[in-house]
């Protein structure tokens, strides 16, 4: 089976180790446990071009980025993740893909703008997401509810099977 | 737990692999060959397994363990030489009671005479130096957290309190200017009114005085919160002005049948000083004596010079206070049990406008009282040498 590893980078606690959960084991816990190093787990895709397991690397988020160009290596995307209630996380849209792209340049991108659930503190607008993405894929998402999230991963297999 | 591995290992792997031995951190080793698949691994290499019962021996390093995947180009440069090892530090593992186990991945090449034949997985466990950093980094970043919430917060307030002061600009102005109309007419009639009506009228006015003073007090409470409070300092006279806010106030007096008694210093007492806010200080004063002072009741101003102190007291024959409500004085918003109870009117802004007003002109109030005699209250300001 075609394997691929997938790194899940952003801020600190905008939601990574919950979207991962949430994916991988269809659960969310509402207690917050920052990520030290990384975490790997993974999740078998049944795609219509045939069945992909997705590696997934959880990475510890921070502004200490700059350690993990090791951890990137052999990575075939990434899902970058910002927390739509706090904006200061949307600045690590612009800085993951660059690192991410630096060691790996073919590597495809989703980036999912988190806790969509959270109405009422949201504070990132449409435009400043769709800029600091550039252009690329854009999904919001909820590890809490659910909403979203297993799009986010199927926007990487369909880039990557585009790629095949 | 060490199995034997299937070749000798050469003196760069065999130091790697005692070094973890040495630390305590060694939890297992494999060894690959050159094709990345494991020749041969110790028994307590199963244990890393999703299915500790699957074989490992024959099967390529990425598809036995997770952390490898996409990683063959880095294994065969430390297999060529291009480079020394290959690192992968903290790797989670989470256990069935949601518990984490750490490990490091250390890769280094194994030699067969001049060529490296292949590769020694050294697995070390960090459990314990990595739960201590990820305590410091939970509560590091769950402060980081706390710091946003607060910043964002601040920032809510800020701008509430922003808003806050344009309605209050607002309706100030907007009040002010019927309290302007009526204490403008109520003269008027009183100039021509005989003297048996002037004492609705004096009445009103003094009610529209009392209005546009709480009014100053709001704008002013305001302008104290958001450090604008500028003053604008000239030569004057202390004695000068006591007379002046005096003469405001007779009309009050007489209203509440109150004695005045004056014991002014005999000659000036020079400051430099906002003639206009001091008379806001000892209007508000006044105001406050004569509210908590019963109808009939005596009032004594004094003012003197004591030690380049220019100095104005006012005691009344008031309720007088207790000590603790003495000590709460001059806090915002501070009114006393007794005063709601007898619904005196009254906001709790004046004596901190005083206090504060006072101390910006670098000086101090201070008061003195006793229950059911009376209060004195005293305001030291520097005099001019």
């Amino acid at each position: 089976m075609i394997q691929k590893k997938i790194c899940l980078l952003g801020d600190f606690s905008v939601g990574k180790t919950s979207l991962v959960r949430r994916f991988v084991e269809g659960r969310y816990d509402e207690r917050y446990h920052s990520t030290i190093g990384v975490s790997v787990a993974r999740r078998r895709l049944d795609r219509p071009a045939g069945a992909l397991n997705f590696i997934l690397w959880d990475l510890a988020g921070g502004e200490d980025y700059a350690h993990i160009s090791n951890y990137l290596i052999g990575a075939a995307g990434g899902l970058i993740v910002c927390d739509l209630t706090r904006p200061e996380t949307l600045q690590c849209f612009t800085r993951c893909a660059a690192q991410l792209r630096a060691v790996n340049p073919q590597a495809v991108l989703v980036f999912a703008a988190n806790k969509v659930d959270l109405v009422e503190t949201r504070c990132l607008g449409e435009d400043a997401l769709r800029e600091a993405s550039a252009g690329g894929p854009l999904v919001y998402t909820s590890a809490k509810t659910g909403e979203q999230v297993a799009r986010a991963f199927e926007l990487l297999a369909e880039q990557l099977e585009a790629r095949a | 737990m060490t199995a034997p591995l299937r070749a000798p290992l050469d003196s760069a792997a065999q130091a790697a692999l005692v070094f973890a031995q040495l630390n305590g951190r060694l939890a297992a080793h494999a060894e690959l060959d050159a094709e990345l698949r494991i020749v041969a691994a110790s028994a307590s290499f199963r244990s890393l397994l999703p299915e500790p019962t699957q074989p490992v021996e024959g099967q390529p390093l990425p598809e036995v363990l997770d952390e490898f995947v996409g990683a063959e180009a880095r294994l065969r440069a430390v297999l060529s030489g291009e480079a020394v090892d290959y690192r992968l530090e903290q790797f989670a593992r989470r256990q069935p009671d949601d518990t984490r186990l750490y490990f490091n991945f250390v890769v280094v090449p194994l030699q067969a005479g001049p060529r490296r034949a292949g590769l020694l997985l050294i697995v070390e466990d960090v459990t314990s130096a990595a739960r201590h950093e990820q305590r410091l980094t939970q509560d590091r970043n769950e402060l980081r957290l706390l710091r946003a919430e607060l910043d964002h917060s601040n920032a809510e307030l800020q701008r509430l309190s922003r808003y806050k002061s344009f309605l209050l600009s607002m309706v100030a102005h907007d009040l002010r200017s019927p309290l302007t109309a009526i204490s403008g007419y109520t003269q008027v009639l009183l100039d021509e009114a005989p003297p048996e009506e002037h004492a609705p009228l004096l009445a009103i006015g003094a009610v529209s005085e009392r209005m546009r003073a709480l009014i100053d007090n709001l704008v002013d409470l305001d302008q104290i919160e958001h450090g604008q409070i500028k003053l604008q300092r000239e030569a004057c006279d202390l004695n000068a002005l006591t007379h002046e806010v005096l003469g405001a106030h007779r009309t009050v007096f007489a209203l509440r049948n109150q004695q005045l008694e004056l014991a002014l210093h005999p000659g000036p007492i020079a400051l430099v000083a906002d003639s206009a806010r001091l008379q806001q200080v000892l209007d508000n004063l006044l105001n406050n004596a004569v509210k908590y002072t019963p109808e009939g009741g005596r009032l004594r101003v004094r003012t003197g010079l004591e030690g380049g102190w220019a100095v104005w007291q006012l005691t009344d024959s008031g309720r007088g206070m207790t000590a603790q409500q003495q000590s709460n004085l001059f806090q915002l918003y501070y009114r006393t049990e007794d005063a709601r109870r007898t619904k005196i009117p009254g906001t709790g802004l004046g004596l901190y406008i005083v206090r504060t007003l006072v101390e910006a002109h670098g000086g101090r109030v201070e008061a003195a009282s006793q229950l059911g005699v009376g209060t004195t209250l005293t305001v030291y300001l520097p005099a001019s040498e």
